[in-house]
């Protein structure tokens, strides 16, 4: 071993200040918000972390990986054509200079309408991704690193294989060193975007979102750090074993065996998960949020029908699957996506609805400025949040707050899908206003030390609305036959009175409940009392929303006829 | 063979204009300052041969361009070999090769490539040093048999006994299989261990070129 030099010494003892000042100042912070060393290291030592850390493990590398061979052999297999033809040569060569201009996420979109919200299109994006920047790195061999062959390949009279098998093929394999270690971080940035944005069970842009939403703030900083370490080593084992890899795998055999026995299991462990998603299985479709837990506990423990439930990132993706056809049921997602949906698509029908009732509400009006229910005169230029994130909701709010003598032309209203970064905004004080739904709003009142202004009363009750419905449940019923529907709905009414029946007064999950919350990483304080069953529905209650979403304009709803909303429902 | 005519207008810095030589007595040297034209005249004449379709080499003055780096010194002289169609069980059996092992040898064995990673896995150049990359060059296109092989300072990274050993050994082969060589070289001793025509390139004061035949006395 090597002496340690003093050099060495300062630089161990510089990290060693570093985390202590870390684990102290982080000591000073909430730890919703930042986590200190030792709470990360408290993750490490939690099995079921590492087992979930497994599954995200894999279904990213699969993912990444089978992206990365796609898009490495198409861009070589598009060079080696070009070989044979100036023509297609050129061809390639201007649109690479178009594409790579492309910023790839944007075929993010154009993947979900080619293969739908799942594990092809996640792999679609990394290829395309891989594709551009290789065969970008290809033309650059073949336009500086080859061209200066041109006259050698010509006084030998080269053939265009060759020219591929001779020359480009083992020369961008030599210099694949520098632009393969890129390529994977590069692509596992998309594939961790594209996680995020198209959701689904595992993955770690999945669980990156989910810990985030959900202030596991220490799982968080866990994943980073382990993602930083599985990036690390996939670079140096790919590099050491791929970019050269003749020459690697005659010397390190015993390592490339293992490597790619690994390679075959995780690619092995993928082909399952797909056969199992491409398996013909109806399919539920929702997002992780605490709206939704009728389907959540149905799926636990009333699934007699064998539905998969496959979570989403929004509520707008949910009902866009059930649109095509990917889902049979999609829920709870806001009014106006489901009213969306079934002015597209008569097939589709609400089968139950959470709701905002006058004696029992659920949005609440929270803030860090001196005001009280019914004047509002002090939210003057202020910035207000709400959630869900729909106009109707926006604009009942105003209607509110103008009521209460706000004037409401100084606001500024911002909304996200992700209420718990609005209730982070209310605490980090980039808003002053929050209107939202508990436990959200618990978390809020909690932190700040504030109080909600309407505890007793709705926020809606502006708008004259005994009964607002504020999400759906739709489902298409062309595709479930009646006795599915009537068997799904009965377990939908057991499911909502098993939340019922597990939510104390204060709408907070206790016992079973509680366990399944946990299982599926909602928080578990966010049980909601407020689900209408498929009998209690009474379509005059949506009478109010659509006269507000017409009045506001929203054109693609104006077809839904008001004279007939027993339409909108799965009728009993 | 009949070159030019040649025209060239690269104002102010080498003008000619219908300049016509020929080729044809094995060995030319192209003998001049620097920035006379040679070389400008030797693409030239490449040019011409590519239109007629022979079988050429040209070794330019970047010589490491000649060199199929990400191939092992063997895989070079192999590749050089399959292009003719020769089939020998290795390279060692190759006729011409045989003479040259005393230096070869080494390099054709372990793999000796021009380029390798260090244990960080960064590009490194080791290997081979110039002056024997040079020489391996030299080698692999005369395995090839052109029958123009041009020479741009082609000894330029070898040192005084090895250039007039190669330069020797060049002649022998040239003798033996009758091919053009065509060179551009700035040491008198080598036109003379390569006997052959001396094309002299001269410009006035316009730049404008002027080329004659000289003798090894005059140069």
């Amino acid at each position: 071993m090597g002496k340690i030099n003093t050099r060495q010494i300062l630089f161990i003892f510089f990290w060693i200040i570093v985390i202590l000042l870390w684990q102290f100042l982080g000591g000073l912070l909430n730890s919703s918000f930042f986590a200190r060393p030792d709470e990360i290291l408290a993750r490490y030592a939690d099995l079921n972390f590492w087992k979930l850390f497994g599954l995200d493990f894999v279904n990213t590398l699969s993912r990444l990986l089978i992206g990365l061979a796609s898009g490495y052999v198409l861009a070589l297999a598009l060079v080696f054509a070009s070989v044979f033809s100036f023509f297609l040569q050129d061809v390639l060569l201007q649109l690479n200079r178009v594409v790579k201009y492309l910023p790839p996420p944007v075929i993010i979109p154009i993947s979900i309408l080619f293969f739908g919200i799942n594990d092809w299109a996640k792999i679609f994006v990394v290829t395309f991704s891989v594709l551009v920047m290789y065969l970008s790195f290809l033309i650059e061999i073949l336009q500086k690193d080859i061209l200066g062959y041109k006259e050698l390949m010509l006084s030998w009279k080269v053939k265009p294989v060759e020219k591929f098998t001779k020359f480009i093929f083992p020369v961008s394999n030599f210099l694949n060193y520098r632009v393969i270690p890129s390529l994977i971080i590069w692509s596992l940035g998309i594939l961790i975007i594209t996680e995020i944005i198209l959701g689904g069970q595992f993955g770690f842009g999945v669980r990156l979102l989910l810990t985030q939403q959900l202030y596991q703030t220490s799982n968080l900083f866990a994943y980073i750090f382990l993602i930083l370490a599985t990036a690390f080593l996939v670079e140096k084992l790919l590099i050491t074993y791929f970019s050269r890899f003749k020459k690697d795998l005659q010397k390190n055999l015993a390592g490339g065996i293992i490597l790619l026995a690994v390679l075959a299991s995780v690619i092995f462990q993928f082909q399952a998960t797909a056969v199992q998603i491409s398996s013909q299985k109806r399919k539920m479709v929702t997002y992780k949020g605490a709206l939704n837990l009728p389907l959540i506990v149905y799926k636990e423990k009333f699934n007699t029908l064998n539905f998969d439930l496959e979570f989403v990132s929004s509520g707008l993706q949910a009902m866009d699957s059930l649109q095509a056809g990917r889902a049979v049921i999609s829920g709870y997602n806001d009014i106006p996506n489901v009213l969306a949906g079934i002015n597209k698509n008569n097939d589709i029908k609400i089968l139950s609805q959470a709701v905002e009732k006058k004696e029992q509400p659920l949005l609440f009006l929270i803030t860090t400025r001196d005001a009280r229910l019914g004047d509002f005169k002090n939210l003057k230029n202020s910035k207000i949040a709400y959630y869900p994130n729909n106009p109707v909701i926006q604009k009942g709010l105003d209607f509110v707050l103008l009521l209460g003598g706000l004037d409401t032309s100084t606001v500024e209203y911002v909304s996200s899908n992700d209420p718990t970064s609005l209730a982070q905004s209310l605490a980090s004080g980039q808003v002053q206003t929050l209107l939202s739904l508990d436990p959200y709003v618990a978390d809020s009142e909690g932190k700040l030390g504030v109080k909600r202004l309407n505890d007793k009363k709705t926020a809606i009750a502006g708008i004259d609305a005994d009964i607002l419905p504020l999400a759906g449940l739709a489902i298409d019923s062309a595709k479930l036959s009646s006795s599915d529907q009537k068997e799904f709905s009965d377990g939908l009414d057991k499911s909502i009175d098993f939340i019922r029946a597990n939510t104390d007064q204060n709408f907070k999950a206790k016992g079973e409940l509680r366990e399944i919350l946990k299982k599926n990483q909602l928080n578990e304080n966010s049980s909601m009392p407020a689900f209408e069953k498929n009998s209690e529905i009474v379509p005059k209650n949506m009478t109010n929303l659509i006269n507000l979403i017409t009045t506001f304009g929203i054109d693609e709803l104006k077809g839904i006829a008001k004279d007939d909303l027993t339409s909108l429902y799965i009728k009993e | 063979m009949k070159f030019g005519p040649y025209s060239v207008d690269f104002t102010p810095r080498l003008v000619f204009e219908d300049l016509r030589f020929s080729i044809d007595s094995g060995i030319t040297h192209f003998w001049g300052k620097n920035g006379t034209g040679k070389t400008t005249v030797m693409n030239l004449m490449i040019d011409e041969i590519k239109q007629k379709n022979l079988e050429f080499s040209y070794i330019n003055q970047n010589y490491r361009s000649n060199w199929l780096w990400w191939m092992t010194v063997r895989e070079n002289l192999d590749f050089a070999c399959s292009k003719l169609g020769l089939k020998y069980s290795s390279i060692e059996k190759v006729p011409q090769i045989q003479g040259q092992l005393d230096w070869l040898k080494p390099l054709l064995e372990g793999d000796k490539k021009q380029v390798s990673f260090n244990i960080q896995n960064e590009f490194s150049t080791i290997g081979l040093s110039g002056g024997q990359l040079q020489r391996v060059i030299l080698l692999r296109e005369i395995l090839r048999k052109p029958k123009f092989l041009f020479l741009d300072e082609a000894f330029s990274a070898l040192d005084k006994t090895v250039a007039l050993e190669i330069a020797q050994w060049l002649v022998e082969q040239q003798k033996e299989y009758k091919f053009e060589i065509v060179s551009i070289v700035h040491n008198k001793n080598l036109v003379e261990a390569m006997p052959g025509k001396i094309y002299s390139f001269r410009t006035d004061f316009n730049n404008r070129l002027s080329l004659e035949t000289s003798n090894l006395k005059d140069i």
